[in-house]
């Protein structure tokens, strides 16, 4: 009867033991207590793997203290215990050869059956794989870090050096044009010569815009998005006009962020000239920008009906510096590489849908 | 008759240099170019000017990556006798390639510098320079 009675409690106390073995033996985590009174020391069996210890090896409250990189302070941290204290921490261990590893480890009071402080107890787990693994992160971080500084650096040597030499060629050029013989043949040099100088010094004026991007100071401040789009499109007025263009704007959903405003107007000017740019002839363009938010991300959604990108030739080239994305080899120039660049810099991203003749598609996460 | 009578060029790109002078012949826009390849140079010309032993150019134009001792650095030096140098009629321009806005707003807040001027400057903006100084 009364073994009867118990086995509700039994159960409980052997599933409560297998839960307790089961998450030791899963999270590696071993067990520990030592009696100041007695000298005794106890590691349970994962602890004696963890710490890689014999069979036969006799631990005791003395050489427990082995096991830590830092002796005085697992002396310290044991007295607090003794003193009622507690401990949860990461602490660097040593094993029985002398390896240093880093160990998360908590240590409490160790009571005697009359309630009397004896020792301490508690478990520990090794977690070196972590924190080597965070400090190489943080390391490879710093080295990134680094190189990047080196690179910006680089790029505005780069860039400075360059200009002087540009801006030389151009006052050369500019004091050539004053004493040259017009109606020579030189002229078709000094022709070629100065467009040689005006495509250099754009060349360089489109490489500055790129290195400027990123340490440039960027000012978030709250900025309407109808505003600047009606801004922009006031520099297009005559060529929208003369191309019969109609644009539409929906601003409803969300009408105020907080951006750089010259990185916005930048984004408008960039698609709206794209879509100029790249409009197809055989119907007017129409451009429809709409804002939205999904799932609390802010978007801006700007499509036309253009004649469109071939996704699956030319999905890689959108974006970069340079690269021609159409057909007659009209150079995109670096208007889109910069607005993606400055839409990551505050942490957003870029998105293009697009069908060939059917219109191209721009989604601006913001 | 020439637009103005001293101005000074401290700038280590000789062919710059060489250019600028070249224009400032052909306008005849001053009487006296003094040139200077580093800040170092052009200093002892300044501590003289301090000491009134050489005529204050009217118009200096300023370089600021240069050898030996650099734009900032002579900036530096100058700052103490700000008043001094202004009193004498002397208009700083720092003319650079540099185009980092942090550098060209530190350049345009310093009491001694009246302007900054991305290279290249253009013989029409040199012209300017010169003109609006000597009006």
């Amino acid at each position: 009867m009364i073994e009867k009675s118990n086995q509700p409690l039994k159960k409980l106390l052997e599933d409560k033991e297998y839960f307790l073995s089961e998450t030791a033996e899963l999270t590696v985590t071993g067990a520990y207590s030592g009696n100041l009174k007695t000298g005794e020391g106890y590691i349970d069996d994962i602890g004696r793997n963890i710490l890689d210890i014999p069979k036969n090896y006799n631990l005791d409250i003395h050489s427990a203290l082995s096991f830590f990189a830092d002796r005085k302070k697992a002396v310290e941290l044991f007295y607090s215990c003794i003193n009622g204290g507690s401990f949860v921490l990461d602490i660097e261990m040593k094993d029985y050869h002398g390896n240093v590893f880093w160990a998360k480890a908590s240590g409490k009071p160790l009571h005697d059956s009359e309630h009397n402080i004896v020792g301490v107890r508690g478990v520990f787990t090794s977690i070196d794989r972590f924190v080597r693994r965070g400090n190489e992160l943080e390391n490879r971080a710093k080295l990134i870090q680094e190189q990047n500084d080196r690179l910006v650096h680089f790029a505005h040597i780069v860039s400075h050096n360059l200009r002087s030499h540009a801006s030389n060629l151009q006052l050369t050029l500019d004091a050539f044009n004053d004493i040259r013989d017009k109606g020579q043949q030189t002229d078709i040099f000094f022709n070629y010569l100065t467009e040689i100088s005006n495509n250099l010094s754009s060349t360089l004026e489109h490489l500055n815009q790129v290195v400027t991007i990123n340490i440039e100071e960027k000012k978030v401040q709250q900025v309407n998005l109808e505003t600047i789009f009606k801004e922009c499109l006031l520099e297009f007025k005559e060529e929208l006009l003369a191309i019969d263009a109609k644009v539409r704007g929906d601003f409803t959903d969300l009408s105020v962020i907080n951006y750089v405003p010259s990185f916005l107007k930048n984004i408008f000017i960039q698609l709206i000239s794209n879509s100029i740019k790249f409009r197809s002839r055989k119907e007017p363009l129409r451009i429809k920008v709409r804002t939205k938010v999904k799932n609390k991300r802010k978007l801006l959604v700007f499509k036309d009906n253009g004649v469109g990108i071939d996704m699956n030739k030319q999905a890689d080239y959108i974006f970069k510096m340079f690269e021609s994305t159409d057909a007659s080899g009209e150079s995109q120039g670096i208007g889109l590489f910069v607005l993606k660049n400055q839409v990551e810099s505050l942490g957003g991203d870029v998105m293009v849908k697009s069908k060939l003749n059917k219109g191209t598609s721009f989604t601006i996460k913001f | 008759m020439s637009v103005l009578k001293k101005a000074c060029i401290i700038d280590d790109d000789r062919l710059y240099v060489s250019l600028m002078s070249m224009i400032v012949d052909k306008y005849d826009l001053v009487d006296e170019l003094v040139l200077f390849e580093n800040g170092d140079q052009a200093l002892k010309f300044f501590e003289l000017v301090l000491k009134d032993k050489i005529e204050a150019p009217q118009v200096v134009l300023l370089d600021l990556n240069m050898p030996i001792m650099n734009g900032w650095e002579l900036l530096d030096v100058l700052e103490d006798h700000t008043a001094a140098l202004q009193e004498k009629g002397i208009h700083l321009l720092v003319v650079s390639s540099s185009i980092n806005q942090n550098e060209i707003a530190k350049a345009k807040k310093h009491a001694l510098v009246s302007d900054f001027i991305t290279k290249p400057l253009s013989k029409t903006h040199l012209l300017e320079i010169f003109n609006k100084i000597s009006s």
